[in-house]
């Protein structure tokens, strides 16, 4: 029998050595902890070698984007979606072999009524010391729901398990524990977004957590006085969003970066907080309700960053004087769009920032229009340090192009214009798609033809 | 000049029973040359300790003169030795770059060359490279980022060779990227195309592989 000749060189790649299963261990499961967690369980059919590398990967992210676009087109298939979800995370969680894991993340529709399957969860990842807890819960991934059928965080029981009883569940759980009480103590970051979460379980987390830098809860409805104190705390960043429940925040004596609060009117409290960087505020039906810059009066003065989030600009800009804020750089202004209404009082605010660096308008366009009507001007004002100025949800509306005039004249040191046509808020089933993309398009020819001309020399625009 | 040197040296030993001894060994230069030299009986050591303290004074002293930069601007060379007998030198920072050389230095385990044996002197080349690239161009992202991008062009082998030699010289920022550069190349791809783009071979039995698609249903379906 005549001998097969022999593969030739460049033939070799397919037929060469299996050399990638030669790698240890640890490197193989850091190539799969940088895949999607799909994409790593898919490799534990390739061969026997790679079976089960995926279940040592360090990070655990339930992403179910597609499920949830195929729920918001068919509402009627959310619950058996919603029991494969949970199925597929009470699997992985069976499987894992890790030791520790560096996140876990959820994020699905789930309700009060996934009770048991959530509490399991939030046991395994704190067994598994995780880092980062994310637990997005919003209805139909996108909205926030009525706080009652929302499902509440388990503090309670987490403060009653044992590490004997987790050991039962979970076998392969770090040997280096020495303390008998269960606790999350190397959690730095936790996320809940419609979540119950009330005030003790929050303090539970603010004295049981000795690591924890950022703190996030949106949609909570248990939470009524949050209280932040002690120069021992790490936590750097605070996110209260759409807690409706919640009354007064105070925040004393702490070393917080960076604090967040959208909601109703509350009573606000900063006082003696050094390190307070960058704020974001809405408080109210507008937005700065409440004298709101009265409540921060303490802590105008070092802010760098302010946000500011105003539903409908037009009823409560004319009551309230702008206090000066010396050391703000960014200044960002979240302004609902409705008709024509004018911005710029805005300026306003600008003026009282003689240091800022870069200012930020983002228009939410709730019900915009355009009106034919004379272009007014602010009172001339040169500002010498402003060098980005970035309008994001740029309709064509006059009063859009107004601002920009104000800036493209006042703004001496100005290099550079960001404009950005498109529609600011993303949803899963967006029905009036072709309508926006027609509005896109209008507005980012208005801005083409409106403001190219005016530019002046030595000023970049960018219309995206 | 004789009851100088004599003074200094005195107030140096004093310094050193009050410091960590182990402290005095982390600090770069000649400190520890010059510690050594102290032990020395005096007269023997009198004209070689004259230059050493000057030098160590110099240094002790954090101040910008001249004099003190010139001392300290010359870089310490490290010698590297691969595995076929090859020899590397690199300066100290390229080799401190390695997290296991780090240690070796800091433990005083490197005076004359460092063998690297599980790294032969193609991969041990490139790695130099990529160390020698980063410490230079540290604060340029731009540029580092097109420079890693051009370095991974490589072949599968001296990719798997360059995830070797960083694990085990504990370089991070090169082990994460070969690593990154590998689940690129799995993303997106059905099993099947994963085997043929590695050369993996299936060696499961046809109800072993039934098993594991039951196991994952909401991936292999």
């Amino acid at each position: 029998m005549r001998k097969r000749p022999r593969l030739t060189q460049h033939k070799a790649s397919y037929y060469s050595e299996d050399c990638i299963s030669s790698l240890p261990d640890d490197i193989l499961v850091s190539i799969l902890s940088r895949l999607s967690l799909k994409e790593a369980v898919l490799t534990s059919c390739l061969s026997r070698r790679w079976r089960h590398l995926w279940t040592g990967i360090t990070g655990l992210d339930f992403d179910a984007d597609d499920e949830l676009n195929k729920i918001a087109a068919e509402p009627k298939l959310k619950s058996s979606e919603r029991s494969k979800y949970i199925n597929w995370v009470n699997r992985v969680v069976r499987n894992y072999r890790g030791l520790t894991l560096e996140a876990f993340r959820i994020c699905f529709d789930l309700e009060k009524g996934s009770k048991t399957a959530i509490d399991n969860w939030v046991k395994f990842a704190m067994a598994k010391m995780v880092q980062k807890l994310e637990l997005d819960l919003l209805e139909n991934g996108e909205t926030l729901r009525q706080s009652l059928r929302n499902y509440t965080f388990p503090y309670k029981l987490l403060t009653e398990t044992k590490w004997s009883s987790l050991k039962r569940l979970y076998g392969n759980l770090p040997s280096n524990l020495s303390f008998t009480s269960v606790g999350f103590k190397a959690l730095k970051v936790l996320s809940l977004k419609c979540v119950n979460v009330n005030d003790e379980a929050l303090q539970y987390f603010l004295s049981n957590c000795p690591v924890l830098q950022c703190l996030s809860i949106h949609g909570s409805g248990d939470l009524e006085n949050v209280k932040v104190t002690g120069v021992s705390l790490k936590l750097r960043y605070l996110e209260i969003i759409f807690c409706l429940g919640v009354k007064t925040i105070e925040i004393c004596e702490t070393n917080l970066v960076s604090f967040s609060y959208l909601g109703g009117n509350i009573n606000l409290c900063i006082d003696n907080v050094p390190m307070l960087d960058e704020i974001s505020i809405g408080e109210g039906y507008s937005g700065l309700e409440n004298d709101v810059f009265n409540q921060l009066s303490s802590c105008l003065y070092q802010l760098e960053v302010l946000t500011l989030d105003i539903y409908r600009p037009e009823e409560n800009i004319k009551m309230f004087a702008f206090p000066e804020l010396p050391n703000l750089k960014q200044l960002i202004l979240k302004i609902g769009a409705w008709d024509d209404d004018p911005l710029l009082q805005f300026t306003s605010l600008v003026r009282a920032c003689p240091n800022l660096y870069r200012f930020v308008l983002q228009l939410i366009w709730m019900s915009p229009s355009k009106r034919r009507r004379k272009i007014r001007r602010a009172a001339k004002c040169p500002h010498q340090y402003l060098k980005l100025v970035e309008i994001v949800g740029y309709y064509g509306r006059t009063s859009d192009d107004e601002l920009a005039m104000y800036f493209i004249e006042n703004a001496i040191a100005l290099q550079k214009i960001v404009i950005d046509p498109r529609h600011q808020i993303l949803e899963r089933t967006p029905i009036r798609n072709d309508k926006i993309k027609r509005e896109e398009a209008a507005a980012r020819n208005a801005a083409k033809k409106q403001l190219e001309a005016k530019r002046p020399p030595g000023v970049e625009l960018v219309i995206l | 000049m004789l009851y100088a040197i004599f003074g200094v040296q005195t107030f140096l030993q004093r310094d050193l029973e009050l410091r960590n001894l182990s402290l005095f060994n982390r600090r770069k230069g000649f400190s520890y040359l010059f510690q050594k030299s102290l032990l020395f009986p005096f007269s023997i050591s009198f004209f070689l300790s004259q230059g050493f303290i000057y030098l160590f004074l110099l240094s002790s002293r954090k101040s910008s003169s001249p004099a003190a930069i010139m001392s300290s601007s010359s870089p310490k060379m490290i010698t590297l030795q691969s595995s076929d007998g090859e020899t590397f030198e690199v300066e100290e920072a390229v080799a401190m770059e390695s997290r296991t050389i780090k240690h070796m230095i800091e433990d005083d385990c490197a005076n004359s060359s460092i063998p690297i044996p599980n790294v032969t002197s193609n991969t041990l080349t490139k790695v130099i490279e990529y160390c020698k690239k980063h410490v230079e161009a540290k604060s340029d992202e731009e540029g580092l980022k097109s420079f890693d991008a051009e370095f991974m062009k490589i072949d599968k082998d001296t990719l798997y060779d360059l995830l070797m030699a960083s694990n085990y010289l504990d370089i991070k920022s090169l082990l994460d990227l070969g690593c990154q550069t590998v689940a690129d190349k799995i993303k997106g791809k059905n099993p099947e195309e994963i085997r043929k783009e590695f050369g993996i071979k299936n060696d499961f039995t046809p109800e072993e592989e039934e098993e594991i698609r039951k196991e994952s249903p909401w991936v292999f379906d």
